[in-house]
C-alpha cells in the first residue's frame, strides 16, 4: 500500500497538475495575445473560455492522425512519445519546495535530459521525410545546441556561488537573499537563453510560418501533434521554474507553506513574460540569433565564470559543500 | 540493482550489435545514443553519478554531431533499418557470437560481480568520482591542460576543414 | 532496486504511450493518397527530401561539442575550489578559459561564426 502511494500516486500527483497547468497556459497565452491585439481571445466554451483547453484536447485526440507514406514509421511514432516523456521526466528533481526525487546532481540531470530532447525534434524532422520538416529540424538543432552552451556556462557561474548541482542547495543558498540581486547579468542571459532553448518568439525560426509552415512537426496531426505541443509547453513551464529556483529564490519563506505559492507565482510571472515577449517582439534573423549566442553570450559567460570565481577567492566566500 | 545492471548490460550488447549491423549512419548513431544511455546506467550503478551524467551530456552531443553530419553530407532516401533481412541477419549473427562469449565467460568464471566503487564509500563526504574529477584541478592538472590544449587544436583543425563554401577542405555536394 | 526515479521514468513513458495509443484508437481512420503524401504546398514532391545540407550547421555542431566538452571539464569546479590549495585550481581554470577563449577569438576573427556571407 505504502509502495503504491509513494511510487505511483506521488508521480501521478506531480504529472497531472503539470499537464493541467500546461492546458491552462495555452488558454492564458491565447487570452493574453488576444487582449494585446485588442480582441477577446477564446470566450465561448465555458465561462470566460475556461473550458477551451479541454475542448481543444478532446478535439486533438479524436481527429485522425496522419502517417505520411514516405515517413519511416517507427521513428515517426516514437519521437512524440520521447518528447513528452522527457519533458515530464525532467520535473522529477525540481524542488517545489520538496522534490519527488532528491538528486545530488539535479541540475546536471536536467541539463543532460534537456539535451536529449533535441533528439526528439531531430528525429521527428528527419523521419517525416519532408523538406520543411528537415529544414526546421536542422535549424532547431543548431539553435538549441548553441544556446545550450551559454545555458551551461551561466549555470556554472551560479553553481560556483551556490556550491553544488543539487537544486535543493539553490533554495538553501538563497534563504536570505535572492541571487538575482548580484547575478542579474547572468540572469538576463539565462532568461534569454531559455526563450531560445524552448524555441519561442522572438527566436522561433524553427517554425517560421512564413517560410517553413510549421517547422519540424509539419507532418504531424492530431494526437502525435498534441504530444509535441504538450512537451513544448511543459518545457516552457519547466524552464521558468528552473529560472525561479536559480535566481529568484524564496526569500525567507523556505519550508513554510508560502514557499510553494511563491514559487508558483514567480513561475507564472515569468511565463507571462514569455507570452508578453511573444506578443511584442518581431522574429530575429538567423544570423542575428547565432551572433547573439556565440559572439555575445559565450564570451560574457566565460568572463563571468572567472569573475565569480575570483570574487569568491578574494572575499574567502567559497560556499560550503552541499 | 543487480537486475538494472543486467538490463543495462543487455541493452549495451544488443545495441552495440545493432550499431555494427546497421549500414546507414542515421540509425547507427541513434542506436549509439541508446547504447551510451545504457552505459551511463552502468556507471550510475557503479556509483559514478557525476561521471555518468557528464558522459551522457558529452556523448549525446557527440552523437548529435554525427547525426547532423550525416544529414549534412549524405542523402539517403530509404536507409536500411533493423527490419531489413540483411541487417537482421548480421545482427542475429553478432548476437549469437556475444551469446557464445557470454556462455564461455560464465563457464570459465571470468565474470566475478561488480563492487568496484562500493569499497570507496567510507572514504569521505565527497562522492568518489567527483573527488577524482576535482583532483584534476590540483595534483593532475597536466591532464586538464592536455584536455584544454586538445580542444583548442580540434577547434582550429575543424575550422580549417570546413570554413565557408569555397575555402575549406570539406564541402557540401 | 525500484527507486522513485525509475518508476518516474516508467510512468512518464507509459503515459506518453497511452496517449499515443488513444490518439490512434479513438478517431476514425480514412487514409487516402493525397492525405498521406508529404506536405509540399499542393504539389507532388519532385525529388527526395533528404537533401545534402549546409556544412555551416555541421560547423556549429562541432563548435557546440568542443564548448560542451570545455563545460564538462569546468563542471567539477564547485568541488575543486574546496581543495587545500586555494589558488591552484583558480590558475588552472584561468588557463583553460583563456585557452578556449583564445580559440573562440580565432574562430571569430577567421569568420567561422559569420552566418550570412
Amino acid at each position: 500500500m505504502k509502495f503504491i502511494i509513494t511510487h505511483i500516486i506521488h508521480p501521478l500527483l506531480l504529472i497531472i497538475p503539470i499537464l493541467l497547468a500546461v492546458a491552462f497556459l495555452t488558454l492564458l497565452e491565447r487570452k493574453i495575445l488576444g487582449y494585446m491585439q485588442l480582441r477577446k481571445g477564446p470566450n465561448v466554451v465555458g465561462p470566460f473560455g475556461l473550458l477551451q483547453p479541454i475542448a481543444d484536447g478532446v478535439k486533438l485526440f479524436i481527429k485522425e492522425p496522419i502517417h505520411p507514406v514516405l515517413a519511416s514509421p517507427l521513428m515517426f511514432n516514437a519521437t512524440p512519445i520521447m518528447a513528452l516523456s522527457i519533458a515530464l521526466l525532467m520535473w522529477a528533481p525540481i524542488p517545489l519546495p520538496h522534490s519527488l526525487t532528491e538528486l545530488n546532481m539535479g541540475m546536471l540531470f536536467i541539463l543532460a535530459f534537456s539535451s536529449l530532447s533535441v533528439y526528439a525534434v531531430m528525429g521527428a524532422g528527419w523521419a517525416s521525410n519532408s523538406k520543411y520538416a528537415l529544414i526546421g529540424a536542422i535549424r532547431a538543432i543548431a539553435q538549441t545546441i548553441s544556446y545550450e552552451v551559454s545555458l551551461g556556462l551561466v549555470l556554472l557561474g551560479v553553481v560556483l556561488l551556490v556550491g553544488g548541482f543539487s537544486l535543493q542547495t539553490f533554495l538553501y543558498a538563497q534563504e536570505k537573499m535572492s541571487l538575482i540581486w548580484f547575478t542579474w547579468p547572468l540572469c538576463l542571459m539565462w532568461f534569454i537563453s531559455t526563450i531560445a532553448e524552448t524555441n519561442r518568439t522572438p527566436f522561433d525560426l524553427v517554425e517560421g510560418e512564413s517560410e517553413l509552415v510549421s517547422g519540424f512537426n509539419v507532418e504531424y496531426a492530431a494526437g502525435p501533434f498534441a504530444l509535441f505541443f504538450l512537451a513544448e509547453y511543459t518545457n516552457i513551464l519547466l524552464m521558468n521554474s528552473i529560472s525561479v529556483i536559480l535566481f529568484f529564490g524564496s526569500e525567507g519563506v523556505l519550508n513554510s507553506e508560502m514557499s510553494t505559492w511563491s514559487l508558483a507565482l514567480k513561475t507564472c510571472a515569468l511565463a507571462t513574460c514569455f507570452l508578453w515577449i511573444r506578443a511584442t517582439l518581431p522574429r530575429y534573423r538567423y544570423d542575428q540569433l547565432m551572433h547573439l549566442t556565440w559572439e555575445s553570450f559565450l564570451p560574457l559567460a566565460l568572463g563571468f565564470v572567472i569573475i565569480t570565481y575570483m570574487v569568491l577567492l578574494m572575499t574567502a566566500g567559497i560556499p560550503p559543500l552541499d | 540493482m543487480t537486475f538494472i545492471m543486467y538490463i543495462a548490460l543487455l541493452v549495451m550488447v544488443v545495441g552495440l550489435g545493432a550499431v555494427v549491423a546497421h549500414p546507414s549512419p542515421y540509425f547507427g548513431s541513434l542506436t549509439l545514443v541508446v547504447v551510451s544511455g545504457a552505459a551511463c546506467v552502468v556507471l550510475i550503478v557503479y556509483g559514478g553519478t557525476f561521471l555518468a551524467l557528464v558522459m551522457f551530456l558529452v556523448y549525446l552531443g557527440g552523437m548529435l554531431v554525427v547525426f547532423a553530419y550525416t544529414t549534412a553530407l549524405a542523402a539517403d532516401s530509404f536507409p536500411y533499418t533493423l527490419t531489413y533481412g540483411d541487417v537482421m541477419l548480421y545482427w542475429t549473427l553478432y548476437m549469437g557470437l556475444s551469446l557464445i562469449c557470454y556462455v564461455k565467460c560464465t563457464v570459465v568464471g571470468v565474470v566475478e560481480g561488480w563492487d568496484l566503487f562500493e569499497n570507496w564509500e567510507e572514504f569521505g563526504i565527497f562522492e568518489s568520482d567527483v573527488r577524482g574529477m576535482a583532483l584534476m584541478y590540483s595534483d593532475v592538472g597536466s591532464l586538464l591542460l592536455i584536455g584544454g590544449w586538445m580542444l583548442l587544436l580540434t577547434l582550429i583543425a575543424v575550422l580549417e576543414l570546413c570554413r565557408g563554401n569555397s575555402r575549406g577542405a570539406l564541402r557540401a555536394v | 532496486m525500484i527507486n522513485l526515479l525509475t518508476t518516474m521514468i516508467t510512468i512518464t513513458i507509459a503515459l506518453s504511450v497511452v496517449l499515443m495509443l488513444i490518439s490512434h484508437l479513438l478517431p476514425d481512420m480514412s487514409p487516402d493518397f493525397q492525405k498521406l503524401s508529404p506536405y509540399e504546398c499542393g504539389f507532388d514532391p519532385m525529388c527526395s527530401a533528404r537533401l545534402p545540407f549546409s556544412l555551416h550547421f555541421f560547423l556549429v555542431a562541432i563548435l557546440f561539442l568542443l564548448f560542451d566538452l570545455e563545460i564538462a571539464l569546468l563542471f567539477p569546479l564547485p568541488w575543486a575550489d574546496q581543495l587545500p590549495s586555494a589558488t591552484t585550481p583558480y590558475i588552472y581554470t584561468l588557463f583553460l578559459i583563456i585557452l578556449l577563449g583564445g580559440g573562440l577569438m580565432y574562430e571569430w576573427l577567421q569568420g567561422g561564426l559569420d552566418w550570412a556571407k
